[in-house]
């Protein structure tokens, strides 16, 4: 049982264990990281976003940003090198990041990027 | 020893013996926490001591020190530190001395709380007026508190579709609370849990349904009022020029019932005392009548007339209410000429703001103007007015939270997420963590006998009487009955009671089904309760003493949404607000998520008791989130209790064993194909471990043994070989191997 434990494989979400979603280019988004670990034991934890601007606020909240658009995946992985578990890879959140539309009720921009199209 | 109480030295008698038990959570008792303690032992009536007690037990004394808290510190010969700043409570005097107890560790929180409302802590900075500005501003600033969109049984919506602020209630940070709680107590936090996303989104509700608006104050009334110009005993012959275009009268009171105005001016001007906002209301039916002209001017008919009635102020000067300045439109088309219906039914409910030494006067007046010139009212039902003062509720979330223990609130997030405190012993720092935290710890001390700890085992049990195969994690419903959310923790023993509840929570869980009443569906946090009267009109009775948790998700509605106070009838467009879930918060999810080790330590439960070799620096240097393996006992363990250390010797201890066996999946399977235990001399035995060498990459391999820390092997051939201790009687030893990049499953062999 304390094996388990050990190699416990991380789970993280975007909120209310959600691992999709659609965001817009520019705009912020939360990657929280369920799964506890001692931290005296487990080293940072290393998030796998390509293309993404990643700002920690802490080792279970990570803040991404995409500037560009398409299907993006987000992992991570965490390791304990006292425990040799070598890196644990998390589950895998799939995210479509969309360039910013103008609509009849709302638009999205913000003060350093703003992209609307002509649909 | 060495014994400090509130910076005097006590002396110790010779026969004096200090015992001390450290815990920190004994997981017989899941919904409490446990704290270090020591046996009552007895201090000599020496004069010094008795100095020390400030002379209590001397007649006449006035010492307190039965009642206040002493800081205690317990020394051992060599100077080692065993309690640092305790506390001592002085239980009684004896003929042999003063009788006393110390307590440290976990107590010091609990103490700095105990009997005291969450309200001590001082929420006052989160005082704010419930407006229509403060709920939206709520939601779309970081505030630590927010008006969560959910249904709390009141009025949701009114005009239909438009979300009702006078029926959402603030809900306050959870995490803003535990930060108080921890300032006032003089304490400092940490651990992992205080991070995540399911901690930093828990928000606590308002514990009562709380209107806009506190009881309004009556300033003026009266049933007895009048539209000036009243019907005329005959029809002038003659025209009469005073009549002509004439478009307006006033309303005017004949008698009152209440009158705390400032001044009534020539029964047409209100003036109220103090400035603010004032709800006005007007009831009543009137025909109103207009006068048909011809060219030559003659009056010749009496006509129903449509009007409509306004509110203007400051215009004591007007005697002709055709001259007054009209400001605001209260009812219109009130009468109407169309199917000779002319009876107009007046129900003004408006809200206005009033500065200081203004007047209001109500002027009724003939919206057709260029046919018609204003005659007269006729009154059908008596037209009332009704002036009172508005005030704005006051959300006082000090005032809310007095009698809610912070103690309790302490407990509640201790259940939810499965956490245990562990005050460090130097500093004010507590430190939470999960059992699995712990379990994850590389600290681990060997007290196998080869070490000089391990001595006998006195006993073992498998069975925690205090627990039964179904425990209940109960939370707090509207009706009692009720049990949808409860959680509980199976325990596989036929030999144990069938169910006992283990927690009660304190705190309310929404209603079972949800509703459709917003855009969304959303749980119901019920603060008001709904009578339907006789006359199908619905009563809204505010509920108390309910505190319920939630979360809140940001939802954009599909179209510009009006959200507003019926009460104060003032509203305002949004796109998005944040709106209730209850996501991961009912017991049976936190067992999920948090409790699953205690489970597992549950359900193979084995409490061993054995005589341990301690001295004083295994007690100083004590630390219960570590694991203790004992080679003898078979494995790792928790040390769950300490009991009664008094010098260095055999000293009791509670154990609880968790296995170290792999769960399939961890490590990769079929690496390790053989283990060889030959016996070499009668001492030692010599161990071959054959493996897949094509999984393994690299020069070296380590080897792990009971978990011990790595040995190198320096070549990776497929055969590691070691020496190892050939035990009588033998033991069971688990090994797993690696090449820091792979690991494999563990095994079992016996030496």
């Amino acid at each position: 049982m304390i094996v388990d434990y050990r190699f416990k494989k991380p789970f993280i979400h975007l909120g209310f264990n959600r691992t999709q979603g659609t965001f817009a280019t520019g705009e912020n988004i939360s990657i929280y990281l369920k799964t506890l670990y001692n931290q005296n034991v487990y080293e940072p934890v290393n998030v796998i976003a390509g293309g993404a601007t990643i700002n920690k606020v802490s080792e279970y909240q990570y803040d991404l940003v995409y500037i560009d658009s398409g299907a993006k995946s987000i992992s991570v992985e965490i390791e304990s090198k006292p425990f040799l578990t070598g890196k644990i890879q998390s589950n895998i959140i799939n995210i479509n990041v969309e360039n910013v539309k103008a609509d009849t009720i709302k638009v999205t921009a913000d003060t350093t990027l703003l992209t609307a199209d002509y649909f | 020893m060495r014994l400090i109480i509130g910076n005097q030295n006590i002396e110790l008698g010779n026969r004096t013996k200090v015992a001390q038990t450290k815990q920190a959570n004994d997981l017989i008792n899941l919904n409490t926490r446990q704290t270090n303690y020591t046996n009552r032992f007895t201090v000599p009536l020496s004069a010094k001591n008795q100095k020390a007690m400030k002379y209590l037990g001397i007649v006449g004394n006035r010492s307190d020190m039965p009642y206040i808290r002493s800081d205690v510190y317990l020394y051992s010969d060599s100077g080692e530190s065993f309690i640092y700043k305790g506390w001592a409570t002085i239980k009684g005097l004896g003929d042999k001395g003063y009788k006393i107890n110390v307590y440290d560790g976990n107590i010091d929180i609990y103490k700095a709380i105990e009997n005291k409302d969450v309200s001590d802590a001082d929420l006052s900075e989160i005082s704010h007026t419930k407006n229509v500005t403060n709920v939206v501003n709520s939601w779309t600033t970081d505030l630590n508190y927010k008006y969560i969109v959910a249904d709390y049984n009141g009025k949701a919506l009114y005009d239909t579709d438009k979300i009702n602020i006078d029926y959402l209630v603030p809900s306050v940070k959870v995490s803003y609370v535990w930060d108080k709680i921890f300032e006032y107590s003089g304490f400092t936090y940490s651990g992992s849990v205080f991070d995540t996303f399911e901690f930093k989104n828990l928000w606590m509700t308002y514990p009562k349904g709380v209107f806009s608006t506190v009881p309004e104050d009556i300033v003026y009334e009266s049933n007895d009022m009048e539209f000036e110009v009243q019907n005329p005993s005959t029809i002038p012959v003659d025209p009469n020029p005073s009549l002509i275009y004439r478009q307006s009268t006033y309303l005017a009171q004949i008698t009152n019932q209440t009158d705390e105005l400032e001044q009534i001016q020539d029964n047409r001007h209100f003036k109220v005392s103090e400035a603010g906002n004032y709800r006005v209301e007007i009831t009543g039916e009137i025909k109103p009548r207009g006068y048909s002209f011809y060219a030559n001017l003659d009056p010749i008919l009496q006509v129903p007339i449509t009007c409509d009635l306004w509110l203007a102020k400051n215009s004591e000067d007007k005697q002709n209410s055709d001259d007054v300045v009209l400001l605001q439109l209260l009812q219109e088309d009130i009468g109407t000429i169309e199917n000779f219906i002319d009876v107009g039914v007046i129900d003004v409910n408006a809200i206005v703001e009033i500065q200081e030494n203004e007047s209001l006067c109500f002027v009724l007046k003939n919206s057709v103007s260029f046919l018609y010139t204003f005659g007269y009212v006729e009154e059908e039902v008596d037209v009332e007015l009704r002036i009172s003062k508005v005030e704005n509720e006051i959300i006082d979330f000090d005032n809310a939270f007095i009698g809610f223990k912070m103690k309790d609130f302490f407990s509640e997030i201790l259940w939810r997420f499965g956490l245990t405190p562990y005050k460090d012993k130097y500093t004010n720092n507590y430190n939470f963590l999960t059992l699995q935290e712990v379990l994850q710890t590389d600290n681990v001390e060997d007290w196998s006998a080869q070490n000089t700890k391990f001595s006998s085992k006195k006993g073992e049990t498998y069975v925690y009487s205090r627990y039964a195969q179904r425990n209940v994690l109960r939370h707090k419903y509207n009706d009692s009955e009720d049990d949808y959310y409860d959680g509980s923790i199976l325990i596989d023993n036929e030999n144990l009671q069938d169910t006992i509840t283990v927690i009660n929570s304190n705190i309310y869980v929404p209603e079972e089904e949800q509703t459709l009443v917003f855009e969304k569906p959303t749980n119901v946090y019920k603060l008001w309760n709904k009578e339907i009267k006789d006359d199908e009109t619905v009563d809204y009775k505010s509920l108390s003493k309910r505190f319920y948790f939630m979360r809140y998700e940001d939802y954009n509605f599909s179209a510009s949404q009006t959200v507003g106070s019926e009460t104060l009838q003032v509203e305002q467009q949004v796109f998005s607000a944040p709106f209730e879930s209850f996501f991961g918060l009912s017991f049976s999810d936190n067992i999920q998520d948090y409790y699953t080790p205690i489970y597992n330590i549950l359900n193979q439960a084995k409490i061993i008791t054995a005589d341990i070799y301690l001295d004083e620096v295994d007690i100083v240097n004590l630390d219960l989130t570590k694991l203790y393996y004992i080679r003898e006992l078979g494995g790792y363990h928790i040390l769950n209790k300490v009991n009664n250390f008094i010098e260095k010797g055999l000293t009791s201890c509670e154990l609880i064993k968790v296995d170290y066996t792999p769960a399939a999946g961890n490590g990769v399977s079929d690496i390790i194909q053989n283990i060889i235990v030959g016996a070499f001399d009668l001492a030692t035995n010599k161990i071959k471990v054959f493996y897949d060498v094509s999984q393994m990459q690299g020069t070296s391999i380590d080897y792990i043994v009971n978990g011990g820390a790595p040995v190198t092997y320096p070549s990776n051939t497929g055969l590691i070989a070691f020496d190892f201790a050939n035990n009588m009687p033998s033991l069971e030893n688990t090994i797993y191997i690696t090449d820091g990049i792979t690991v494999s499953e563990t095994k079992v062999f016996v030496s």
